[in-house]
C-alpha cells in the first residue's frame, strides 16, 4: 500500500485531516489541485463553537510566521466594504485605530479612497510602487500615526518584512483585509506547511482523476500515476474550487458520484444556487461509503452561504481524522 | 473562455502582469478585447505559456491553449525576434543555430537532442550521451532529427509546426524509446506526436549513478515550468532526491523555485528585455538565499537565467555529468 491515507484536496479541511492524522502516526498523502477558496477566502478565522486542540493547532501553525499570534474578537475590512470579525490575530490584524490608508499606485489589492469612504474616519494617501526602502520614505511623509495598507507580503517574509516596514518608517501599520489576496493564501501557506512538518506527503499540482477499489489515479501533468490507500478522504471543497460539480440538474460529487442532493432546475437562479451550494455530500458522521471519508465544505451543509466558514471546515475535518484514526 | 468565475487568480499568479507591465495575455484578454476589438497588440505575445495561471484556476480552463490559439490567429508575429527565429526553422529546421557535435547514431535509446542541446547552448549532446550511458543505456541520437516544433508552435507557427513533425515522426516512431533533455521537446513528443517519450529525469529516476565527492555546494533548484507544470509536478520530487544523493550538493528551500524565469513561450526572442528583468529578479532572490549555483533541469532556461551573470547557472544533466564518478 503507498500510504495509509489519501485525501483528496489541501484546503482548511484537507490540510487539518491530514495534520491530525500524520501526528497520530499515520501514512498520509495529500493530493491537491487549483487554488482553494481557503487561499481565495479573506483567511479570517471566526471562533464559532469552542475546541481548545483545534486552537492550539492554528495558533502554532501560525505562530512561526507572525499569523495568529493573538486571541481576539475584532472586526476588520475590506477594500469591498464587508465587515467580518475574527477570533484570531496578527500583530497588523486590529485596524481599528488607524486614521490613515495608503494605497500603492499599480496595486490593485486595496484602494483607500474607498476605505475612507466607507470607514469615514481615514485619510487617504497613494503612495508610489517602489522596494522596501522607498517605500518605507514614502509612508515617512504621511503625519498620522497609524497606517494601513495592502498586503504586501508573502507568508515567509511577512513578519520580518512588516517590521522592518515598520522601524524604518516610524508608523504603525496594519494590514487591510481584502478577498482574492495575500491572507487567504498565508491561511493556506501556513496550513499546508504544518501538514508537512507533521509528516504528510503533500502531492501539490496533482489531481485524482479516478478511483478504483482501494487505489487512485493520479494525474501530474502529462502522466497519471496509481497509488494504493487504506482509506480514501474526499475534502476537495464545494463548487468553487471543484469538489463538486453541477451538470445537468444535478450536484454531484464528480469521483466517486456519491449520496449527493439534488438540484431539481435545470436553470440556476439565484435560489437553485443557494441550494447547490447548501448541498454536498451527505456524510453521516463523515463516513461516504466503506473506506471514504468526506471532511470541509464538500459535507452537505457545510458551505459557505450557509454560514460555515474556515473554522467550521477545520472542526469538521478535525473531528472526521479521528474517526478514520479509529476505523484503521 | 465559459466557465470563468472572475476570481482573477490568475491575474495575481501571472508574472508577467506582476513584473513586467500592466499587460496580461489570460482570459480577460481572451474574452474581451481580442473578439470586440479584434486587437492585435502585443499582449499575446508576452504570455511564456508558464502555465501558472492554469494551475490555479479554480475552473480548470485551460488558458495557456487559448493563448497559444489566439497567436495561430494572429500569425506570422510582428515582432522582429520571432521573425528571426522563424526564419532560422524555415533556413535550418531548427530554432537555434545548429553547432557540430559527437554522438552514437545507433543504439537502443534515442536521445532526442533539442535545439537549444543542438546549438550547444546547455544541455549539450556529449554530457547527455555520457549520463545515459552511465545510466545504463546504450544512447544515440539520429542525425536526421530536428527541432521537434514545440517553440514554433508557441508562436502560432502551425504549418512549420507540421511540417518538422512529418521529419521527426518517423525517426522516433522507429526508436525502442524516446528520452528528452528539453520539457518542451518532452511535451510536444508525448501529446502532439503521440510517442512516449520521458524527460531524462524521468529515466534517471531508478538509475543508479555513482557521483563523486566533489566540492560543497548550495544548489537553488530552479523548477522550469514546462517540466513541472507541463511533464508533471513528479519530475521535481525526481530531480530534488538525486540532487540530494550526491554528495557535497545541498538543496535550498528558498520559497520561489516555482517563478518562471521568464524566457519561455517565445518571449525571450520577442522581449528580451523583460525576459532578462524577469530571470534577473530570479537570480537575485537566489544569491540572496544564499546559492552558489542555479542548477535548472532544462536547457532554455538555464540559458536564460545565465543572462543576469549574477550566477552561475546550469542545465541539470550537464551538473549530474560533471559530478559523475
Ligand atoms: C472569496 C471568499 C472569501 C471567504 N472568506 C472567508 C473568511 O474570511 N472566513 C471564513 O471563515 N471563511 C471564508 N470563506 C469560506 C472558506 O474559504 C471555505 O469555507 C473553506 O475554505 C473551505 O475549505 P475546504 O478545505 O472545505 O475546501 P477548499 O479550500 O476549497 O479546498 C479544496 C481543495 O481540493 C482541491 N480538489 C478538488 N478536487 C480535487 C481532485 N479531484 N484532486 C485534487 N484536488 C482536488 C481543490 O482544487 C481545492 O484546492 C470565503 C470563501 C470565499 C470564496
Ligand atoms: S501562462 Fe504564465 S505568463 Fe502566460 S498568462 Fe498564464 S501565468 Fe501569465
Ligand atoms: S483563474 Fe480561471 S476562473 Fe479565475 S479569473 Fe482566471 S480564468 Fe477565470
Amino acid at each position: 500500500m503507498d500510504c495509509d491515507v489519501l485525501v483528496v484536496g489541501g484546503g482548511a479541511a484537507g490540510c487539518t485531516m491530514s495534520y491530525r492524522l500524520s501526528k497520530a502516526g499515520m501514512n498520509v498523502a495529500l493530493v491537491t489541485s487549483g487554488t482553494p477558496a481557503t487561499a481565495m477566502s479573506c483567511g479570517r478565522i471566526k471562533v464559532t463553537e469552542e475546541n481548545k486542540e483545534l486552537r492550539q493547532f492554528i495558533r502554532q501553525a501560525g505562530e512561526k510566521y507572525g499569523l495568529f499570534t493573538e486571541e481576539r474578537e475584532v472586526q476588520a475590512y475590506t477594500n469591498k466594504g464587508t465587515l467580518y470579525s475574527q477570533s484570531f490575530l496578527s500583530d497588523y490584524d486590529d485596524s481599528s485605530q488607524a486614521r490613515a490608508a495608503a494605497g500603492i499606485e499599480g496595486n490593485k489589492d486595496f484602494n483607500p479612497d474607498l476605505a475612507a469612504r466607507i470607514t469615514g474616519r481615514l485619510t487617504p494617501y497613494w503612495i508610489r510602487q517602489a522596494d522596501l526602502d522607498e517605500t518605507a520614505e514614502s509612508l515617512k511623509e504621511i503625519p498620522e500615526e497609524m497606517i494601513i495598507i495592502p498586503p504586501l507580503f508573502d507568508i515567509r517574509h511577512y513578519r520580518s518584512s512588516m517590521k522592518k516596514l515598520e522601524e524604518q518608517s516610524g508608523r504603525k501599520l496594519r494590514e487591510a483585509v481584502t478577498p482574492l489576496s495575500l491572507p487567504g493564501k498565508r491561511l493556506h501557506e501556513c496550513l499546508i506547511q504544518a501538514a508537512k512538518a507533521a509528516g504528510t506527503r503533500v502531492l501539490e499540482g496533482r489531481k485524482v482523476t479516478d478511483i478504483t477499489a482501494q487505489s487512485a489515479l493520479i494525474q501530474s501533468g502529462i502522466r497519471e500515476q496509481e497509488m494504493t490507500y487504506g482509506a480514501l478522504v474526499l475534502a476537495g471543497g464545494n463548487l468553487i474550487s471543484g469538489g463538486l460539480v453541477l451538470d445537468g440538474n444535478m450536484v454531484r460529487e464528480p469521483l466517486l458520484g456519491i449520496n449527493v442532493t439534488e438540484v431539481a432546475s435545470t436553470r440556476l437562479r439565484s435560489a437553485e444556487l443557494t441550494e447547490a451550494l447548501s448541498s454536498g455530500i451527505c456524510a453521516h458522521g463523515c463516513r461516504a461509503a466503506a473506506g471514504v471519508y468526506a471532511c470541509g465544505s464538500i459535507v452537505a451543509g457545510m458551505s459557505y452561504p450557509l454560514n460555515k466558514g474556515l473554522w467550521d471546515v477545520m472542526l469538521n475535518a478535525w473531528n472526521a481524522a479521528e474517526k478514520v484514526r479509529d476505523a484503521l | 473562455m465559459n466557465g470563468c468565475i472572475k476570481c482573477g487568480e490568475c491575474l495575481t499568479a501571472c508574472h508577467a502582469y506582476r513584473h513586467l507591465r500592466d499587460q496580461f495575455s489570460g482570459p480577460r484578454r481572451l474574452a474581451v478585447e481580442y473578439p470586440r476589438f479584434n486587437d492585435t497588440s502585443e499582449e499575446a505575445f508576452i504570455c511564456t505559456t508558464c502555465g501558472y495561471c492554469e494551475e490555479v484556476c479554480p475552473s480548470e480552463l485551460a488558458i495557456t491553449q487559448a493563448i497559444v490559439q489566439m497567436r495561430g490567429k494572429m500569425f506570422p508575429p510582428q515582432n522582429e525576434g520571432q521573425k528571426k527565429v522563424l526564419e532560422l526553422a524555415y533556413r535550418t529546421d531548427h530554432s537555434v543555430e545548429p553547432k557540430e557535435y559527437s554522438a552514437p547514431e545507433k543504439g537502443k535509446t534515442l536521445l532526442f537532442p533539442g535545439c537549444v542541446g543542438k546549438g550547444r547552448l546547455a544541455g549539450r549532446p556529449e554530457e547527455v550521451i555520457k549520463l545515459l550511458t552511465a545510466a545504463g543505456a546504450e544512447p544515440y541520437i539520429h542525425p536526421g532529427l530536428v527541432c521537434c516544433g514545440s517553440p514554433l508552435s508557441k508562436m502560432g507557427a502551425a504549418e512549420e509546426v507540421e511540417r518538422l513533425k512529418n521529419i521527426n515522426y518517423p525517426l522516433l516512431s522507429e526508436a525502442e524509446k524516446v528520452v528528452t533533455v528539453c520539457p518542451g521537446c518532452t511535451t510536444m513528443i508525448n501529446k502532439s506526436y503521440g510517442i512516449a517519450a520521458l524527460h531524462i529525469l524521468e529515466y534517471l529516476q531508478d538509475a543508479e549513478l555513482n557521483f563523486i565527492d566533489g566540492d560543497d555546494v548550495r544548489v537553488y533548484l530552479h523548477h522550469p515550468c514546462h517540466l513541472s507544470r507541463g511533464v508533471g509536478p513528479h519530475v521535481m520530487d525526481i530531480a530534488k532526491e538525486i540532487l540530494d544523493s550526491m554528495p557535497g550538493v545541498t538543496v535550498l528551500d528558498c520559497g520561489s523555485e516555482k517563478d518562471c524565469c521568464g524566457g519561455g513561450g517565445g518571449v525571450l526572442a520577442a522581449y528580451p528585455r523583460e525576459a532578462y528583468a524577469t530571470a534577473d529578479l530570479k537570480v537575485k532572490e537566489a544569491q540572496e538565499a544564499g546559492a552558489d549555483l542555479i542548477v535548472a533541469p532544462c536547457p532554455f532556461c538555464a540559458v536564460n537565467l545565465r543572462r543576469p551573470k549574477r550566477l552561475k547557472a546550469v542545465e541539470m544533466s550537464e551538473f549530474l555529468c560533471s559530478r559523475l564518478k
